[in-house]
């Protein structure tokens, strides 16, 4: 069956011995997800999902309900960051 | 007023200090702090002086929202010639050494000459004296703090020291205030060694209280804390340090290993915050303890933390400081990357190790991982044998050799007086300096120009060589903030840098914390200023102050022999494309921003400032 792995970091991760460094779940694919589809079926509807990556590069909040994801594909997601 | 308007002069050579006025037209022209000090070191000090002669001289120095109720108010800076990169130094710390300086009544502390056996400075508000510091001098900082604690007892002395790398000439040696807050950058703490000062310790019974309208100061200040109270980006610095930068940096491909080979580490997740926040199997403890605030900070991103009891770093050792077995300053990004990352090392406990030996013994992590990074490098290519590094295996992931490494060069023995030259020099020395991931001699911070392109630039044009906290264009490349632009774009990151070297140029001379420019802007810093001292202070008075501190320390930097080709990267980000992830193929190509940016700095090609750019900025 096709998925995703869906990356969750900072605050929307929930870390343990299972999960150092960040939250990693594999997410069936349905015909036709979204990156907002995805959120939303992972409970993060309500977050401020200001990183969104995809295998590595940012998508702007215009365009994630309408960028369909494949087999394979890599998400990642952070709240609003920063660091130095 | 802000300003307590005094300065305390201490010439080491004859062991006197006199208060002098602080010059206020400079003030108004540079604020305080990097630009004030930056103003009298061009004024008093020959661009081309050795850094590490007498005649070279040590600010350090508050600015007017230092020691205030403003958030992050707790900042100082040292300020001088730089013997890792010959070029300005300026290293600014948080803590509470800045706040005490200001309630001790003193904007600035100028040491110049050099004493002639080792001293130590005691200032206890408008009283200064020299003494004797041969009870410390070969001691650590933590040794030393705990010594004058008890020697002055007073357990709210505030003390600025250096270690033993700083004495023996380390170039990247610190100088470390309240156990683990740094002026960590560009060798300052070996200025202070040559020197012969140990320390400066500091003692304020005056508190801050010549602000000009204090009413509306209470106003401006609650509404940039409410401000930074609200902002998402603040409240993760609290919650999960700047280490929360090391999963995304490398998820997008940005983060540089085993000295610059590598943009992807493959364990960076080990290192991250996200694993210093899970309880380990030894005691149930995670690495992180809880967050840590400077002074008037309503940020709070400092880390403290604790060392796996069973690791090897410190299990069935007790030669070692109680700290290493106790609650201490943890990983920073930086410091994670360098030591982690950069060594190829993804023991998390190793890590925090070395970083508290950083601490403990004043050592730029930064430059210290690094240097070590490049001399693994050329032992795996087999230029560097084990008879150089006097048996130790140094490949890259070897967390014990990263640790024996950083210990030999805490202590300044056997190979580590070798990597204490800093890496280009290290590298040359044998024969690849090439390897040497610099800019102006300094070593590179953890975002990889290759990925993230407006930072190449950044590094290539720092004033003090290549650092991320001068212009932090990272920031909106990857992060989104305050907007997002496009990391492997080039077309506009000449105008996006400068903007963020103004703007930060402000921020470090006002005595407040770059990492509130995340929340609040020019607008609130004026408001703020304005309200603290006399004079009519608005977002765009400061902003053209950015750049002319920005254009002064460019201007020492021209004066003391630097040329616009000495605004370049390695020929390891420059020709050796990415290997892998988003940014897989590229290199930073400068030369398609360096011309731009010299054009809208109002520089001419070759680097120097045009003569209309100092008129216009009053230079």
């Amino acid at each position: 069956m096709p998925e995703i792995t869906l990356k969750l970091f900072a605050s929307l991760a929930k870390v343990g011995p299972e999960n150092i460094g960040g939250e990693i779940r594999k997410i069936p694919l349905q015909t036709g997800d979204t990156i907002t589809s995805i959120a939303e079926r992972a409970d993060l509807s309500g977050k401020n999902l200001h990183l969104v990556i995809l295998n590595g590069t940012y998508i702007d909040k215009d365009k994630r309900s309408s960028t369909q994801l494949s087999d394979g594909d890599t998400l990642s997601l952070w709240p609003p960051v920063v660091g130095g | 007023m802000g300003w307590t308007k005094k300065v305390l002069r201490i010439n080491l050579t004859d062991r006197t200090s006199t208060e002098e006025p602080l010059n206020m037209e400079w003030a108004n022209k540079y604020l305080g702090q990097r630009g004030l000090a930056t103003k009298y070191l061009t004024e008093e000090v020959d661009p081309k002086v050795d850094p590490l002669s007498p005649d070279n001289k040590l600010y350090m120095v508050t600015g007017p929202l230092t020691g205030t109720m403003a958030s992050t108010g707790g900042r100082y800076s040292c300020v001088t010639k730089s013997p890792l990169t010959n070029a300005l130094a300026c290293s600014n710390s948080g803590g509470f050494f800045g706040n005490e300086m200001k309630c001790a009544g003193w904007d600035m502390i100028i040491l110049e000459g050099k004493a002639s056996s080792p001293v130590y400075i005691s200032i206890v508000d408008e009283k200064c004296e020299i003494l004797p510091a041969d009870d410390i001098w070969g001691k650590s900082v933590w040794e030393a703090d705990e010594w004058l604690h008890n020697k002055h007892q007073d357990p709210q002395l505030r003390i600025a020291a250096i270690g033993v790398p700083g004495e023996k000439g380390n170039l990247y040696s610190a100088v470390v205030n309240d156990l683990h807050r740094a002026a960590g950058r560009s060798g300052v703490g070996t200025v202070m060694g040559s020197k012969n000062v140990k320390a400066v310790t500091l003692r304020g019974s005056k508190g801050v209280g010549n602000i000009k309208d204090p009413k509306r100061f209470f106003e401006a200040t609650n509404k940039a804390k409410q401000i930074i109270a609200d902002s998402e980006m603040t409240q993760g610095l609290s919650a999960l340090g700047t280490n929360v930068m090391m999963n995304h940096m490398n998820e997008v491909g940005a983060l540089p290993a085993r000295n610059w080979q590598d943009s992807i580490f493959e364990n960076a997740p080990k290192l991250s915050s996200e694993a210093m926040a899970v309880p380990r199997k030894s005691d149930g403890k995670p690495n992180l303890t809880r967050n840590a605030g400077c002074f008037a900070c309503t940020i709070s991103c400092g880390r403290i933390s604790t060392i796996d009891p069973e690791h090897f770093t410190i299990k069935n050792r007790d030669d070692i400081h109680k700290h290493f077995k106790g609650n201490s300053g943890g990983n920073e990004y930086e410091a994670a990357w360098a030591l982690g990352c950069d060594t190829g090392v993804d023991d998390l406990d190793a890590v925090t190790y070395a970083n508290f030996v950083c601490n403990e013994q004043a050592l730029d992590p930064i430059s210290a991982g690094a240097t070590i990074a490049a001399a693994m490098e050329l032992y795996e290519l087999g230029i560097l044998t084990k008879e150089d590094t006097g048996g130790i295996d140094l490949t890259f992931g070897n967390a014990e050799a990263m640790v024996e490494c950083i210990e030999l060069i805490a202590k300044h023995e056997g190979f580590g007086i070798e990597l204490a030259q800093s890496s280009l020099r290290f590298c040359e020395k044998y024969g690849r300096p090439d390897l040497a991931i610099v800019v102006k001699g300094q070593e590179f911070p953890a975002y990889d120009a290759r990925a993230v392109k407006g930072m190449g630039l950044g590094y290539a044009t720092s004033n003090r060589g290549a650092c991320h906290v001068r212009g932090y264009t990272n920031g909106s490349e990857t992060a989104g903030v305050p907007f997002k632009t496009d990391p492997l774009a080039t077309e506009g990151k000449a105008e996006l840098l400068m903007a963020f070297q103004d703007v930060t140029s402000v921020f470090d001379s006002a005595g407040i914390c770059t990492f509130s420019s995340f929340a609040q802007g020019l607008e609130e810093v004026a408001e703020q200023i304005d309200a603290a001292c006399e004079g009519d202070w608005t977002a765009e008075r400061l902003g053209q102050l950015g750049e002319r501190v920005w254009n002064l320390e460019r201007e020492f930097n021209n004066n003391a022999g630097f040329t616009s080709a000495d605004d370049t990267l390695p020929p390891r980000l420059l020709n050796e494309p990415v290997k892998a992830g988003p940014a897989k193929g590229h290199v930073c190509e400068l030369d398609k921003m360096l011309p731009e940016y010299y054009d809208i700095r109002g520089w001419n090609q070759d680097g120097t400032l045009k003569e209309e750019t100092k008129q216009r900025l009053g230079l």
